[in-house]
């Protein structure tokens, strides 16, 4: 607790307001410091919150100010779109097989690495982690260009076969693929240092006591050290399920939603549905919506990670 | 105390910062006494390096105008322009003046974000099929990168199946059969591309079998009439019944290069892509009018139109006047003509020299002109991103083979109902 | 044994090549295709560079990359030292605001700070772009984190030898952040560089432009006129700084996205 030297003499007021100013001046240098820093969150991030889910309930003009309350229509716009039917489908398609797929590539990565061997080579390294690193637009420019048919590399690689002009964008459900590939490219390498970070926090002992035991490590694998890294694996799960709801970036450079709305993610719907349709009122429900998934989702991993998915310090 | 001071200080020290971002920003490269600065979104619709072509021409400007310094800002394709555009102006910092998809007058119309440009339009002297209809009376754009759906078709190639190279199908037996005998010679019969904005393509073969995909007051749609399904089902017989065109979706982009290579003999294009082509074919090309069902010959027109903004301040208004006047000027559509495809908004630029030593060169060009008296009108409508975008993906799914043509229409018009619901009444 | 060995080594040579396979693809396109052929040139790069003002654009993003991680680096350190060393009241009513800050996406109030930076007149120049980031909770928690473990005595032995607050801040508590620093220097601007959709909708013109959405406009007019050699410069443009970057640091980096969460 910090000292300052409090002014014994007592000042004008009554007792009780001499008494909250007693019990506050100690505290004025942090409020003062404080004031700015939670002044900007609240002012970018709480208040936002709290007004989309306000304007979530009321109708919205063209230009996006509220006109009069409108209860629960925007929710009923929202989902009567048939379009977003489509949208939800779509996205439940490639969140749960993007997820899926980075996590059994993420595991396998991260035993992999976990052999000190493998994770000294610089070049394994460089070379899993660099789609990590550059923008997700970048990548998605990378893999547009690849997948151009006739011109990018696997136009030109199947040529000979006749193949050139198969056109994985052109058809919604391969182009729905793509974008599962491509999240799986950039995040599972991001979502093995959890894993291995997990892993590597097992006990020694145990580590021994299993070499010993097990030599093939299949049985010791399943029956001791899943149990231990699922925190780990659940906070990854979660994370991941976040990510891939937010992705937005390679549908509008790609596909820009298409081919007939089979690459329409949700929050690419949202976007269009504020920034390219200007329909504020369904959009501010979305976002509410969003909003609760997302930080519900976020919220949990963090109390599994805060509780027991890291044992360091 | 020391504390307070010295967080005092990291904190003005800070905003500072962000003030000194945040001018430079706005301030831009030029000192800013003397020319006037205005900001200029254009988008590209057609294939071809049309961006350092545009760049050459603005930076011509500047330099023919000290006072005035046009920065040109490429912003996406017409759709995803349009949305930067609305986003600005209801952002309160619209741009100077724009190039937009001449469809989109009645939604800037509505946002109340453009002045009417009469007195440039009717100075000009352009073709009236850029820019009729009047809206409420009076010309919100000047026409200018314009384009027609035109037929490309290989003449070599036409030569080697037994077909008469001066001329494309004339009408859609013969463009099935025309299709039959490529085939047979060991072409692929034709390629419509049908992603991205493919109503654009969708709706001359709609209107060929007449009756128009949207209304006049641009508040209602016929998606599912007869005359739609009809097309969109001849659209699909193509490539499931008369096997002269590959199935699924066919990339916009990509077309005209198959075209240039020899893979397809016939394709649907923009004239505005005719230079590309051109510069990547080693063969004859013919240009051609898109084969006619029923009625008269038809195709749509397309393109941007330069818009002027509203409320911008009074000398960023003179000088964005003097900017849309010179590139709409004959000089100016030549070269923008020459080194595209579009067609010249204005016959005058036909009559120019350049222009006819360019047309004795490259025939192709006249086409798309002569077709302007057959032209209809493209669809516009209010809430027109939205409303393409049903469109659009109603005819992909059928071309996907996700939906039949019925139930992808009559969706798509319900779809198209209700988001035009609100304008019906007003 | 030694075959063993050899077999894992091609196998993870394998994984990293098919990893990299596409980045280093389109580096090579970018340095060796041509119009006609393949050779090495750098005229793909001097497109790519006229095409777009990519030089102005990597200067934005530089500024707000850096601006950003200046001013959550100040403010978490700031904040994070109150929540670490002071109670007060209301002292949970601030940490809460501090989670929320990393809990709640900036896609779910994505439309109201656009509406806001409208009112402020602040859209379409960097500093609107930061100021939402400006605070960040990751930092303050790596703070608080990195603060709570210096053991009282230190400071007291410092307050022992004539050091006010700012002294001891400086000495004491100061070097035991830099390891949160550097990580949280590594996120956040990796985050900062590469952010999309928020700089997307927020700025037009090329004076608050990022490079990131320069690029998928690259992506965009690529796409219209077929120059695909273009594109894979641009996007070389983009990637090269934070390859270089990363392969130079690669352990560190890598070390610093693993503790992210590590509060």
């Amino acid at each position: 607790m910090i000292h300052l030297r409090i002014n014994d003499n007592p000042g004008p007021g009554t007792a009780r307001q001499r008494s909250l100013v007693a019990a506050v001046r100690p505290h004025l240098l942090c409020y003062g410091l404080l004031l700015l820093p939670i002044a900007m969150v609240c002012t970018f991030i709480v208040i936002p919150m709290v007004r989309t889910v306000w304007s979530s309930f009321q109708a919205m003009d063209a230009r996006g100010m509220a006109i009069h309350f409108s209860g629960w229509q925007n929710y009923h716009n929202l989902f009567a779109s048939t379009l977003l039917q489509t949208v939800l489908k779509n996205t439940l398609f490639y969140s749960v097989l993007s997820v899926v797929l980075c996590l059994i590539i993420s595991f396998i990565l991260s035993i992999v690495l976990n052999d000190s061997r493998n994770s000294s080579s610089r070049f394994l390294l460089i070379g899993l982690f660099s789609p990590t690193v550059i923008p997700v637009v970048a990548g998605a420019n990378i893999w547009l260009y690849f997948l151009a048919p006739r011109f990018g590399l696997l136009g030109r690689i199947l040529e000979p076969f006749g193949l050139g002009n198969v056109n994985l964008l052109g058809e919604p459900t391969s182009a729905l693929c793509v974008l599962v590939v491509l999240f799986v490219w950039k995040y599972a390498p991001y979502f093995t240092l959890f894993l291995l970070a997990a892993l590597q926090a097992i006990p020694p002992d145990i580590r021994d006591a299993m070499r010993t035991e097990d030599p093939h490590h299949w049985h010791s694998y399943f029956k001791v050290i899943l149990p231990m890294i699922a925190p780990m694996i659940a906070f990854v799960t979660m994370m991941a399920t976040v990510y891939a709801l937010e992705t937005v970036d390679p549908v509008y450079v790609m596909t820009q939603g298409g081919p007939g709305n089979g690459t329409n993610l949700i929050m690419y719907y949202l976007y269009q549905l504020g920034f390219n349709y200007f329909s504020w009122g369904p959009a501010a429900a979305l976002s509410t919506i969003l909003m609760v998934g997302l930080s519900g989702l976020s919220a949990v991993s963090l109390i599994i990670l805060e509780r027991r998915a890291f044992h360091w310090q | 105390m020391k504390k307070v001071l010295f967080v005092l200080l990291a904190v003005v020290m800070s905003l500072t910062g962000l003030a000194g971002c945040a001018s430079k920003s706005t301030s831009g490269s030029a000192p800013s006494s003397s020319p006037v600065q205005l900001t200029y979104y254009y988008p590209v619709g057609v294939t071809g390096p049309l961006v350092p072509v545009m760049t050459k021409m603005v930076n011509q400007f500047n330099q023919a105008n000290p006072t005035i310094h046009v920065n040109p800002v490429f912003s996406g394709t017409y759709p995803q322009t349009l949305a930067k555009v609305e986003t600005a102006i209801q952002g309160g910092n619209p741009p100077d003046v724009v190039v937009l998809n001449h469809t989109a007058r009645l939604d800037l119309i509505h946002l109340d974000a453009v002045e009417s440009l009469d007195d440039l339009v009717t100075a000009g002297n352009y073709y009236p099929a850029f820019i009729e209809p009047k809206v409420n009376g009076h010309y919100w754009g000047v026409p200018f990168q314009r384009s027609t759906v035109v037929l490309y078709y290989n003449k070599d190639a036409f030569k080697k199946a037994g077909l008469d190279p001066s001329h494309g199908p004339a009408t859609w037996d013969e463009l099935v059969a025309d299709g039959k005998a490529l085939e047979k010679s060991g072409i692929t019969g034709i390629e419509i591309p049908s992603d991205g904005t493919v109503y654009w393509q969708f709706e001359p073969f709609v209107t060929d079998c007449g009756k128009n995909l949207y209304n006049d007051d641009g508040k209602s749609v016929n998606f599912n009439s007869p005359e739609a399904k009809e097309a969109l089902n001849f659209w699909l017989d193509l490539s499931h019944k008369y096997k002269i065109e590959p199935t699924g979706i066919l990339p916009w982009a990509t077309t005209p290069d198959d075209f240039a290579a020899g893979h397809t003999a016939m394709i649907i294009h923009s004239s505005g892509s005719l230079a590309n082509i051109l510069k990547k074919s080693s063969f004859d090309v013919g240009v051609a009018f898109l084969p006619k069902n029923t009625s008269d010959y038809r195709t749509g027109t397309g393109g941007g139109d330069f818009y002027l903004m509203k409320g911008i301040p009074a000398d960023h208004r003179t000088a964005a006047l003097t900017f849309i006047k010179w590139m709409c000027a004959p000089e100016q559509q030549a070269e923008w003509s020459i080194n595209t495809g579009y067609v010249a908004s204005t016959p005058d630029a036909y009559n120019l020299p350049v222009m006819q030593a360019y047309v004795a060169k490259t025939p192709q060009a006249l086409v798309s002109p002569s077709q302007l008296q057959y032209a209809q009108p493209e669809m516009s409508t209010y809430q027109l991103n939205q409303i393409y975008d049903v469109c659009n993906s109603a005819v992909q799914s059928v071309i996907a083979g996700k939906a039949s043509v019925d139930d992808a229409l009559n969706k798509a018009q319900q779809d198209a109902t209700t988001i035009l619901a609100p304008y019906q009444q007003s | 044994m030694a075959v063993k060995r050899k077999i894992s080594v091609a196998l993870l040579g394998l994984i990293a090549f098919i990893w990299a396979f596409p980045t280093l693809w389109v580096l090579y396109e970018a340095f060796f295709a041509q119009d006609r052929g393949i050779g090495f040139t750098l005229q793909n790069f001097s497109e790519a560079l006229y095409s777009a003002p990519f030089p102005q654009y990597m200067v934005n993003t530089v500024e707000i990359a850096l601006g950003l991680l200046v001013m959550q680096l100040f403010f978490g350190a700031l904040v994070g030292f109150i929540l670490a060393r002071y109670d007060f009241p209301l002292k949970s009513l601030i940490t809460t605001i501090c989670i929320m800050q990393i809990v709640i996406p900036i896609y779910a109030v994505l439309i109201q700070d656009y509406q806001l930076l409208r009112s402020f007149h602040l859209l379409d120049t960097k500093a609107g772009l930061m100021l939402p980031y400006a605070v960040s909770g990751i930092a303050v928690l790596s703070f608080r984190q990195a603060f709570r473990s210096v053991p009282r005595e230190l400071e007291e032995a410092a307050r022992m030898d004539g050091y006010n607050m700012p002294g001891v801040f400086r000495r004491v508590y100061l070097p035991q952040a830099i390891p949160a620093v550097i990580a949280f220097s590594v996120i956040s601007v990796t985050y900062h560089w590469t952010d999309f959709l928020w700089p997307l909708i927020v700025t037009n013109t090329s004076g608050s432009r990022p490079v990131v959405v320069g690029l998928a406009m690259v992506g965009l007019a690529t796409e219209a006129s077929m120059q695909w050699n273009l594109l894979a410069a641009a996007t070389a443009i983009v990637i090269l700084p934070l390859l270089v970057v990363f392969v130079l640091a690669t352990k560190k980096i890598l070390a610093a996205f693993s503790s992210t969460f590590n509060w």
